[in-house]
């Protein structure tokens, strides 16, 4: 069988190597996201403990008796870190009408091609609140159903949501602010990313298409405002973030209304008088030093191994997955380059199967909100390790930004635009190939 | 005479080869010994814990027989003796066995229904300034020992509904004072009102349910336990009995349970934190450590051969600084002043806090040591993987 994989970043004898063991770990239980890399030097381990407790932990309103950890607010979506990140994991869309948990809906207008904040909500629908401050309001999700049909005359169905707000305190939203629900992505594995090199990502970059794949991968260069570099953003969902500090500060402050040095104002649009006014718990909320401990903690989290990558049927599936396309954006394996902060994440194999650039995923995943210079229809490529776990440490197998599939098939059939002809080729598998592909993809 | 020569030759090849495959049998025997002393020591700390658990139990029943302060205070000090045998058992964590690995049905070890910590009190139960919280006053949440399961850091990883510290705060209540642990009142379990009745029957289940994962652990590794079977069939017992013990030292003693309490900035972040008895789970955890290094079982009884015994015969002088270490660290633990929180609130450079830091850096380096024993032995030992 004829292999056509992208190595411009590796020996295709380092392709086939597995993750070093260093900096992945086994494990098949709940914890499976929430141990160290096995490289972790003991000095550090109070800060990896330290940033785990600070995770955990739930904030308080200000004025409270323990002054480190208080600030809540005034408008928040959770009191602690982990209240969406469960165990590290992935989060999803609430069951049955219940409130959001793990999800939250991001706003924004384009207004003479400037990205806006709703004005009176803000970039993101804060749907609870400290005493004496109403909450912005509350968000609800109602699903449709739509099939498809695969080659061999099977068919799959797909669930469609449908988004509606109530109990808006400062009336509707603005006739022009679009919204986009998202879930809260895993945590493990980021300083590994981070560490990713700027220059293996712009490798894959076609912004023209030239090799005429239909595939155009774009990175997407963002402001990090803790350097005020122009740099790669890796993380989010449109990858508009660069640095795991950047990343922190912003949900400290979006998620749950921390004010630290990187983002020293309270979240408060104009009309919200009394957000405005609310004592704070410190300037900032969250000190340097607790940024720093999360910081650690975010970095030297481990990502899973694959298990069992000898099983025959896995070793076809992975074989099928570059076969049919997949692996042109869902990029396996980098050697990482030098970690400023941790020798430990430097120069490591690393499996996180994606490119880190933007593409458009065609229509039906358009909301129509734009972050950066990343359009309403373009997403980064999901990293696809530990896909396999969610349900052992989640207990759902909720998937894409918005949590919309219910399997790992469902999100596959979700890809339009860029991936449509990968897609449409999975389509065309037999039932049994298609199995195979889902049991390695269970696998990572 | 060539033949001569070369029938030398050969004899002396025989005799590296046989001794070579002497040691070699030699070491994977002592390995093995090691691994069924190791297990039947596990599995008396386990019997001992099962018994001690099931008098919480049956204090609890009395408790809620007659709810008055003198079976309350009888049931926390049952709780109170559980706890310190149950600490020693946390030394067979950490290196995927029946507490907290997954076996070959594909079920997952019972630890974060035992012992999960931290726990966010007002998840389970009213505290100070919201006397309407958690499930107990939420009436639309039915009670019972599935609900509970399902209630366990299911969209946090601090809403704890169950285990030991779940009991706890059930128990003793909110620790608001320096000066006392929790002070709950026996009237909370009088079946007087709704609420009251619900907050009996979640005692009732929660206790029911750590006797029956406690009972568990102790089947699995009796004598005829699949537990105990999977771990004497492991490839590398020796270094998963050091992976517990450093991991414990290392990761979960030093730095989760007292660096990150004299890191938090709230006295309150420590880890039996309703009823004070911190300074006991320490200890536990340590004896653990010591005892399962030693050879030593509940009630001093010997188990031979010992990890200490394995690491004398490769290297005497390691197994004596090792012993040297675990001595100090005992001292640097007694000196840690009790109760744990109030030594929190003190100062940064009080002797109490120093005594904390002593301990943490104690341990620390008897991981580096126990990892170094495992190199020796040729086990392989990963902290906190």
């Amino acid at each position: 069988m004829f292999l056509f994989v992208f190595t411009k970043n590796i020996s295709s004898k380092e392709y086939l190597l597995p993750m070093d063991a260093e900096i992945s770990v086994k494990k098949e239980t709940r914890e499976a996201f929430s141990a160290p890399i096995p490289s972790l030097s003991l000095s550090k381990m109070r800060l990896f403990t330290g940033g785990r407790h600070l995770f955990r932990r739930s904030w308080t309103t200000a004025p409270s008796s323990v002054k480190s950890l208080d600030g809540l607010g005034p408008v928040f979506n959770r009191v602690s870190c982990s209240g969406c990140h469960v165990k590290d994991g992935r989060g999803r869309p609430p069951e049955n009408g219940n409130n959001f948990r793990s999800m939250v809906i991001k706003l924004s207008l384009t207004y003479n091609n400037e990205i806006l904040p709703d004005p009176n909500y803000g970039f993101q629908l804060n749907d609870k609140s400290i005493l004496g401050v109403p909450y912005e309001g509350k968000a609800k999700i109602n699903y449709s159903k739509k099939t498809v049909y695969f080659a061999d005359k099977s068919e799959a169905q797909l669930t469609v949501p449908h988004y509606s707000f109530h109990s808006l305190s400062f009336g509707p939203l603005d006739p022009k602010t679009k919204y986009s629900a998202r879930v809260a992505p895993t945590t493990f594995g980021l300083g590994l990313i981070e560490a990713i090199k700027q220059e293996d990502i712009f490798n894959n970059e076609d912004p023209l298409d030239k090799n005429n794949d239909n595939i155009s991968g774009r990175a997407h260069v963002i402001n990090d405002l803790p350097s005020q570099k122009k740099i790669i953003g890796k993380f989010g969902w449109k990858a508009t973030r660069g640095t795991l500090l950047h990343q922190i500060t912003g949900a400290a402050s979006q998620d749950m209304g921390l004010t630290s040095t990187i983002f020293p104002k309270q979240n408060c649009m104009n009309i919200q008088k009394a957000c405005s006014y609310q004592i704070n718990g410190g300037e900032p909320e969250i000190s340097d030093e607790q940024i720093h401990m999360l910081q650690v903690y975010m970095q030297t989290l481990a990502a899973p191994r694959q298990r069992n990558p000898q099983d025959r049927e896995i070793i076809d599936g992975s074989n099928l997955f570059t076969n049919i396309g997949c692996e042109n954006c869902h990029i396996s394996t980098y050697r990482t380059g030098n970690h400023k902060d941790h020798k430990e994440l430097s120069n490591r194999i690393i499996k996180p199967y994606s490119d880190f650039l933007l593409h458009d995923m065609g229509p039906g995943l358009d909301d129509g909100v734009e972050e950066g210079s990343a359009k309403s229809s373009e997403w980064k490529t999901s990293p696809l390790w530990g896909i396999g776990l969610v349900k052992t440490v989640n207990k759902h197998t909720r998937f894409l930004h918005d949590g919309r599939a219910g399997s790992i098939e469902e999100a596959i059939l979700w890809h339009e635009g860029e991936s449509l002809h990968s897609k449409n080729n999975y389509i065309d598998l037999s039932a049994e190939e298609r199995r195979k592909i889902l049991k390695f993809l269970n696998s990572l | 005479m060539i033949n001569f020569k070369f029938l030398i030759v050969l004899k002396c090849i025989l005799i590296i080869l046989l001794s070579l495959s002497n040691t070699a049998s030699s070491s994977t025997e002592k390995t093995a010994a090691l691994a069924k002393s190791y297990a039947n020591l596990v599995s008396n700390y386990y019997n001992e814990v099962a018994i001690k658990t099931k008098a919480l139990h049956e204090s609890i029943n009395i408790f809620l027989e007659s709810p008055n302060d003198t079976n309350l205070s009888n049931a926390k000090n049952k709780w109170i003796e559980a706890r310190k045998v149950y600490g020693i058992t946390e030394a067979f964590r950490f290196y995927g066995g029946p507490i907290d690995g997954v076996n070959k049905y594909g079920e997952e070890g019972p630890e974060s229904l035992i012992n999960a910590w931290p726990l966010n009190e007002a998840y389970i139960d009213y505290v100070a300034g919201n006397p309407k919280s958690g499930i107990i006053n939420n009436l639309a949440y039915e009670i019972n020992a599935g609900s509970i399961i399902a209630a366990n850091m299911s969209e946090d990883d601090a809403e704890v509904s169950t285990g030991w510290h779940a009991i706890e705060f059930l128990l003793w209540g909110q620790d608001l004072s320096l000066e006392t642990a929790g002070t709950r009142q026996a009237e909370d379990y009088a079946p007087t009102n709704a609420i009251k009745k619900r907050r009996r029957a979640y005692l009732k289940e929660t206790s029911i349910l750590l006797l029956e994962h406690i009972n568990w652990l102790s089947i699995q590794w009796s004598k005829t336990g699949e537990g105990r079977a999977t771990f004497l069939e492991k490839s590398d017992p020796g270094g998963a009995i050091l992976t517990g013990i450093a991991t414990l030292a290392a990761f979960e003693l030093s730095a989760e349970r007292i660096a990150t309490a004299l890191d938090s900035g709230d006295p309150e972040d420590e880890h039996s934190c309703f009823s004070d008895q911190t300074h006991l789970d320490i200890r536990a955890n340590f004896t653990g450590i010591k005892n399962v290094y030693l050879g030593i079982g509940f009630n001093s009884k010997k188990y031979s051969p010992s990890i200490s015994e394995l690491v004398a015969e490769k290297n005497p002088s390691l197994d004596k600084s090792i012993i040297q270490l675990l001595e100090k660290t005992s001292t640097s633990i007694n000196n840690i002043p009790i109760p744990f929180d109030k030594m929190l609130s003190e100062p940064k450079n009080s002797s109490g806090r120093q005594a904390a830091e002593k301990t943490v850096s104690n341990l620390l380096v008897l991981a580096e040591k126990i990892k170094v024993a495992g190199n020796d032995l040729n086990w392989n030992v990963i902290i906190a993987e």
